[in-house]
């Protein structure tokens, strides 16, 4: 099974580029530009994980991860930030993101942590009563 | 000499901060570029034709990066200049300019978007730079808060009997009479300038001398 992955940035060019690499790694890749797009494609498709990137225009990151997780409580957000500090990342763990990388990442890295979001997903997945 | 006040350091800061995270995702993006040369690399190794043009367009998107990169540099290069003297000669199009492109990031975040008309000849003006750039920065912040549906400001420079002024227009219906500047007052004095509200318009002129000296 491959994860359906959801990149959100507003940097349309890297999230393309991104979204590439990560389908060479065995993902299933969407992208949308901002933070309200992506809540309705969540709405909409069955995303496993999410690459949120924290500073973009309109909606931020930090709103874009409550409503995400407001309408799809297993969808598993990793923050992805420009930001020299943490402390946003950190507001964003508190609020149910799984992790957080800074910017330029490693995509190795990235692909190894999304497939640790994957299986999270699906044993909270099965865990949950029907 | 003027006094740089806390508000003027934070701005200082504030301006930095943005400027480094555009950097940030300028070197993310050639970061991401030479990973999929990278990947399409180890591809052709394992047998899979690697298409030249293909290459060629990943080298020019990076080089167009590493364009906007310098370009960023360059006017974090001339912002930081314009605290190295505390009065100066200065383009009036090229000060408000640099403003205007340092506070789109900014501007973003409220959605909106900022359109810069500079004044038909050139236009210059002894100052304080780094106060009128604070200035405008704050200008800025107070039209983007007030900016209504919209969301668009155009800023524009031009000549007056006094000396020049910098309009921000604002589509704005329920813009507001008048705006509360206490923040501002010492720094407006500072530079011998005054900020106006017409609400009919509705917009906001900051008028500067020619001279302050």
């Amino acid at each position: 099974m491959q994860p359906n992955v959801l990149i959100v940035d507003d940097e349309a060019v890297f999230a393309k580029t991104l979204a590439e690499r990560l389908s060479f790694r065995d993902c299933q890749v969407s992208i949308a530009l901002n933070g309200n797009d992506a809540i309705d494609l969540i709405a909409k498709k069955n995303i496993d994980v999410v690459i949120l990137d924290l500073a973009m225009p309109g909606i931020d990151g930090i709103e874009t991860l409550k409503e995400i997780k407001k309408i799809k409580p297993l969808t598993e957000v990793i923050m992805l930030t420009g930001n020299a500090t943490v402390e946003t990342a950190i507001e964003g763990l508190k609020v149910g993101a799984m992790d957080y990388l800074m910017k330029p990442c490693e995509v190795e890295e990235l692909a190894e942590l999304i497939n640790m979001a994957f299986k999270r997903k699906s044993i909270q997945e099965k865990k949950k009563p029907r | 000499m003027n006094t740089i006040s806390d508000e003027n350091v934070r701005f200082f800061g504030k301006v930095v901060a943005s400027i480094s995270h555009e950097i940030k995702n300028v070197m993310a993006i050639i970061n991401e570029k030479a990973g999929l040369l990278q990947d399409l690399t180890v591809m052709a190794q394992k047998g899979m034709a690697l298409d030249v043009n293909r290459v060629q367009t990943i080298a020019d998107d990076m080089r167009t990066q590493i364009k906007r990169g310098d370009a960023i540099i360059k006017n974090m290069n001339k912002f930081a200049h314009s605290a190295d003297e505390d009065i100066k000669e200065v383009s009036l199009n090229e000060l408000t300019g640099l403003i205007a492109i340092l506070s789109e990031r900014f501007a973003s975040r409220f959605g909106a978007t900022l359109s810069f008309k500079p004044a038909q000849e050139g236009l210059t003006i002894r100052t304080r730079p780094f106060l009128l750039e604070f200035i405008l920065w704050d200008c800025i912040k107070i039209a983007l808060e007030r900016c209504g549906e919209d969301k668009a400001i155009t800023i524009a420079v031009e000549k007056s009997d006094q000396g020049a002024q910098v309009q921000f227009f604002i589509r704005n219906e329920n813009f507001p009479d008048s705006i509360i500047i206490d923040g501002l007052s010492w720094q407006l004095d500072d530079l011998h300038a005054d900020l106006k509200v017409q609400k009919s318009k509705p917009q906001m002129v900051l008028l500067l001398p020619k001279d302050i000296s």
